[in-house]
């Protein structure tokens, strides 16, 4: 059973258990016999039991799922942040090639004084 | 001028003219629908964790098979500790935090679906600044290399150059967003159905718990009689109230859960597309206000049950 198939039971047997217990109010309400009040206060609490052992499980599952997502999600925010990274780095890298074109001028310069020693 | 300088600048500004900086407006709705509908589960995880312990206390209490040493935690190893038989209420809190460690990591990427997509990242001023620099720097080095060049060649070639650095950069930003919006496709996907999963096992934890939570106020009422059952009435009455708001709550963050892998679908159709049309996106995001609200008066009434 899948966890979609087993919430989608989950939401059937608590709506059973509403009712139930509605019929308990209205048989109580209506002075019905206390035999059959009985029966369902016992029949309440074993689908009580059913429902939350079905909680539990469909919890655990959950669980399992999102932390496996999670590290799924993780490690593609990872290569985001690089890809990131690297487009700083581009822009930083097109401004140190302008920076380093400004020294042209020097360079240029201090080879002709070289050449006219 | 040269022929040659002449050709590249025409070819860069046509370049420059056919590729358009992505729009960031939809990746940040995208984002903050993200946040609305996470912290909207979140809302309703609470209000169901409080019903469930509340619930438990009432059912464990009234229980003749009862025991103390049910409650009591076994203790381990260093930070190890376990119950027998863990109420339900436990696996709510670990799953709730589960939730937020998932919410967590999610709306990181979609933070950085907003910064990739974003313009401060390729700022105009900064290439101006470039253009403006390149046009000073090459203006001395042509002087120093005695290369014969006007200002205005000069001021060209240095705008070209830098609209050049901003186009490559501009394409890798736009290839690296569509890249993640295809790869997440999947993630989003997974990450909308545990949702959906999750919301249907609230909603029926939560019509169990409803249940567990009345009955107390329906003792109270039946000992009563006369005035004295306001107390309890108005009890039911702010009870039924909260149960309406949740159950509000989880169907609208269903719809809005259901639709957001076609907005992140959307989201790299409209890169590709700049006449594409973002309607669905835009209704998610007013969904996704009207969530906030519900949610809002959700807590504010949670809080008040506990006063």
């Amino acid at each position: 059973m899948t966890i979609s198939e087993k919430s989608e039971l989950v939401d059937n047997l608590s709506t059973h258990y509403a009712r139930l217990n509605y019929l308990k109010i209205l048989a109580e309400e209506k002075n019905g016999s206390p035999d059959a009040i009985a029966q369902i206060e016992r029949s309440k609490t074993r689908l009580k039991t059913e429902i939350d052992t079905l909680l539990k499980d469909l919890y655990a599952n959950w669980m399992g799922d999102a932390a496996q997502l999670k590290r799924r999600v993780d490690s593609s925010n990872q290569g985001l942040n690089r890809c990131i990274a690297d487009i700083e780095r581009d822009i930083h890298v097109a401004q140190k090639i302008v920076e380093a074109l400004g020294y042209v001028d020097d360079v240029i310069n201090l080879a002709e004084d070289l050449l006219k020693r | 001028m040269n022929k040659k300088w002449f050709i590249c600048i025409s070819v860069l500004a046509w370049a420059v003219t056919g590729c358009a900086s992505v729009d960031s407006r939809p990746f940040v709705k995208f984002n903050s629908v993200v946040k609305e509908a996470g912290a909207g589960i979140d809302s309703a995880m609470s209000v169901n964790y409080d019903w469930t312990r509340s619930g438990f206390i009432e059912s464990f209490s009234s229980d003749p098979k009862s025991t103390f040493s049910q409650l009591v935690i076994q203790v381990g190893d260093q930070y190890t500790w376990w119950m027998d038989k863990p109420p339900i209420y436990l696996d709510i809190k670990r799953t709730q935090s589960a939730l937020g460690d998932l919410n967590n990591a999610f709306t990181g990427y979609t933070n950085l679906l907003v910064k990739l997509s974003d313009g401060e990242l390729i700022k105009t001023d900064t290439f101006d600044q470039l253009a403006r620099d390149l046009n000073k720097n090459t203006s001395d080095a042509a002087r120093a290399l005695k290369v014969p060049t006007t200002p205005t060649e000069l001021s060209l070639f240095s705008t070209a150059a830098s609209e050049a650095a901003r186009l490559y950069i501009e394409n890798k930003r736009q290839g690296d967003l569509i890249d993640a919006l295809r790869k997440n496709q999947n993630n989003v996907q997974k990450y909308s159905d545990l949702c959906i999963e999750l919301i249907h096992i609230i909603r029926g934890n939560m019509k169990t718990y409803y249940v567990e939570k009345y009955e107390p106020i329906r003792k109270a009422w039946n000992a009563a009689s006369g005035e004295k059952r306001q107390k309890p009435t108005e009890a039911m009455l702010a009870l039924n109230e909260q149960f309406t708001n949740a159950l509000g709550v989880l169907q609208e963050v269903e719809v809005t859960y259901t639709a957001i892998p076609k907005a992140h679908a959307d989201l790299s159709r409209a890169i590709k597309d700049s006449k594409f049309d973002l309607e669905g996106i835009q209704q998610l995001y007013s969904s996704s206000m009207r969530l906030q609200r519900l949610y809002t008066e959700l807590k504010k009434a949670n809080l008040d049950s506990q006063k």
